[in-house]
């Protein structure tokens, strides 16, 4: 059966008004009476928290970034100046809503200004595609590449000992720039390009600091790791090479199909 | 009268409506006084029947349920993606005094897509590190390999 | 409905859409609807755009530079360019011409304190000339011209303007270099980078194998299904793809053969016996040439006897 008594209205009602209670003053509604925190996220459409900016205070004699000063800039950097233009705009194009009650027509000096941003924006988007085709192009000219590869091998195994900061410093630049192998682990995704830069870069190790070494062509990727791995430094190669040595006496190597599973295996156990 | 509306008075009132120089490709009959004039434009909100939905963009960001409740799928909405260090000392506009670099692509015949510029700037990295080479640096105050 | 929507602004009228005979109907509703002190001062082309130009050889004449008025009431007088209007106007200093309007109150400016004001009137291009001094050849002393025309060509970089500008010259006389007016100095505004921020590198070219912009962010710039883009083949599909030649039949490959004979054989063989045979020929040939001349001779001399 319904029970009104049950109704949760009724229990509301019935409950004790509270007894001392205090006649205030009215709140008039002016915006001098609201209290917004200010950290509001409404707040980044508004330009230093201000309703609407007077014309002297918007810029007039900057002007938009060209594309050679943009070519200059990294990714976070041009992404960093898109946001800023982003937020302006939005801005503006609150402030010229706000004007458009009063004018047929968009305000012109606050338009001015976001076209000028505009320009910008739409510039940081050409110098991006401008070098994703340039990386595109260069990837498919695997001659320059190899060309490039002997080049460096000859810099590397020609370098006397006083330079053996330099090329250590260059050995670590070039394998990120050919198989983008970076120095931090987490940054790196294992594959054949991975695979094939860890052979490269222990042959030229094994060329270097043990030239006379029989160990021969190494292409077991067990063996590149260990190389790889080694400090740059002919004792600890030659320590290497007598580990490497006693693998291949126990018959241990990687299949050539389980080669990436080993690897990250290998990059997981040194994280 | 005018000898036009002379003419139209001899007319039958189907003649009139079924002129040869009024239809249209398909052959159905155009009723206008003029078939000149731009019309092939995209259709607006209010034009269509009434299954045409333009939408403005901004709409289908998720489903509705049958019990009318709207589930928002987030892959749909817009994002606006920060930059992970936020570097605000670069703002939208430029200094006026800054001065406007042109960029030359001398012996890079594609200019700023030449495979063979990106290899120069990748053994200048290798080689060198992150620092401005004798070929990358500024001449003559404002040229600057691109 | 918010100004940045396009909605609508193909039912607009566009005055870039009207034809030439009918703008002077436009020019006078402009001309009735606006009053006076609304109206452009000057008298210009509808259809022209009315942005200033920023390239200099657009320009003509910048701030700063002093000109003589050719034509109007205050013809003769030498002013300087404090501002372009847009439509191609130049505002002319205190001796440039002025115009006197009425506003109403409502539109009062600050400080104003009649009906009436007045108030520099902008000139165009033909109105005025640009005065420069000028070397004189003869004498080598600088006297003061009025150029009638300017011409623009070459490049060099301006510090003061810290850009690559075109050289301003006598039309007719590239020699002739009239420099431009030093610019005012400027401090950067609210929204301008610093000179020192916008200089520095921090793009490097790092890798080949890896991408130089994040894969998310290409997505929002280049779009890898558009239906422009085109696709590329690889070899194995090239193969597929090539129908097989057709086998020769006997008769083509002997025909080939033969031609193949004919473009070895060297073309033009003079044997001995050919040059035997054509040197007797001219030979004999000469030898009636020089009959001939030589009574042609004897008939000349017999005349003058």
């Amino acid at each position: 059966m319904f029970k009104r008594s049950l109704h949760t209205t009724t229990k509301t009602l019935a409950r004790k008004q509270q007894v001392n209670l205090t006649i205030k003053p009215p709140i008039a509604p002016t915006a001098k009476n609201l209290k917004v925190s200010d950290d509001h996220p409404l707040w980044q459409f508004f330009h230093n928290k201000k309703f609407l900016r007077k014309y002297d205070e918007l810029d007039t004699v900057g002007r938009p970034w060209s594309i050679p000063e943009l070519r200059r800039k990294n990714f976070n950097d041009l992404h960093s100046i898109w946001y800023a233009c982003l937020r302006e705009r939005n801005s503006l194009a609150r402030e010229v809503q706000v004007l458009s009650a009063e004018a047929i027509q968009p305000d012109r000096n606050f338009m001015e200004q976001s076209d000028k941003i505009r320009e910008t924006m739409w510039r940081i988007r050409h110098v991006l595609s401008e070098r994703y085709h340039q990386q595109e192009n260069a990837r498919v000219e695997e001659s320059q590449i190899e060309e490039f590869q002997t080049e460096f091998q000859q810099y590397y195994l020609e370098a006397g000992k006083e330079e053996e900061s330099d090329i250590q410093e260059s050995l670590k630049r070039f394998q990120y720039a050919i198989f983008g192998i970076s120095e931090y682990i987490s940054e790196n995704t294992v594959d054949k390009k991975f695979i094939s830069g860890l052979k490269y870069i222990a042959n030229l190790k094994l060329q270097r600091y043990a030239p006379t070494s029989d160990l021969g062509v190494v292409t077991d990727v067990g063996e590149a790791f260990i190389l790889f791995h080694a400090e740059s430094t002919e004792k600890d190669i030659q320590e290497q090479i007598e580990t490497i040595k006693g693998f291949r006496s126990q018959g241990i190597s990687v299949a050539r199909d389980e080669e990436i599973d080993h690897i990250k295996a290998y990059l997981a156990q040194l994280q | 009268m005018r000898p036009t509306s002379f003419l139209q008075f001899q007319q039958s009132p189907v003649s009139l409506l079924v002129r040869p120089w009024k239809r249209e490709r398909d052959g159905s009959l155009f009723y206008g006084l003029v078939k000149s004039g731009s019309k092939r434009h995209a259709l607006t909100t209010k034009q269509g029947n009434k299954n045409f939905y333009k939408g403005t963009r901004s709409s289908g960001v998720g489903r509705h349920t049958n019990k009318n409740r709207y589930i928002i799928n987030w892959e749909k909405v817009r994002t606006f993606v920060v930059p992970t260090v936020f570097n605000t000392s670069l703002k939208p506009l430029v200094s006026p005094n800054a001065v406007q670099i042109v960029n030359d692509f001398k012996g890079y015949a594609k200019g700023p897509q030449d495979s063979a510029l990106f290899f120069d700037k990748v053994k200048e990295y290798v080689y060198n590190g992150k620092v401005e080479t004798d070929a990358s640096k500024l001449r003559n105050k404002y040229i600057e390999r691109g | 409905m918010s100004y940045l929507t396009k909605a609508g602004a193909r039912f607009r009228l566009d005055i870039q859409n009207i034809p030439k005979h009918r703008l002077p109907y436009f020019k006078k509703l402009q001309d009735n609807t606006q009053p006076a002190f609304i109206r452009p001062q000057i008298d210009y082309d509808l259809h022209s755009e009315g942005t200033i130009p920023t390239d200099f050889s657009k320009l003509k004449y910048l701030v700063g530079d002093r000109v003589i008025i050719t034509k109007g009431q205050k013809q003769g007088n030498i002013c300087k360019v404090s501002r372009h209007v847009e439509h191609g106007g130049y505002v002319l200093d205190e001796n440039g011409p002025t115009s006197t309007v009425v506003v109403p109150k409502e539109f009062w400016t600050e400080g104003q304190k009649s009906h009436v004001i007045t108030f520099p009137k902008p000139v165009t291009e033909d109105q005025i000339r640009l005065v420069a001094e000028i070397e004189d050849s003869q004498t080598g002393q600088l006297k003061t011209v009025a150029v009638e025309n300017l011409e623009f060509n070459g490049s060099y970089f301006d510090e003061d303007y810290k850009k690559v500008l075109p050289y301003r010259s006598v039309h007719g006389e590239p020699d002739l270099v009239i420099p431009y007016p030093r610019p005012e100095a400027k401090e950067d505004g609210p929204l301008s980078t610093e000179v020192g921020e916008v200089r520095e590198r921090s793009f490097f070219v790092e890798s080949i194998a890896k991408d130089l912009i994040p894969q998310e962010a290409l997505l929002t710039i280049r779009n890898p299904k558009s239906k422009w883009r085109r696709g590329k083949l690889t070899r194995t599909e090239v193969k597929k793809l090539t129908p097989p030649a057709m086998p020769l039949t006997d008769v083509k490959k002997a025909y080939l053969a033969e031609l193949q004979e004919k473009a070895l054989k060297p073309t033009n063989v003079i044997t001995e016996e050919m040059k035997a045979f054509l040197g007797e020929k001219i030979i004999k040939h000469e030898a009636v040439k020089l009959q001939q001349l030589n009574e042609i001779r004897q008939a000349k001399k017999n005349l003058n006897l």
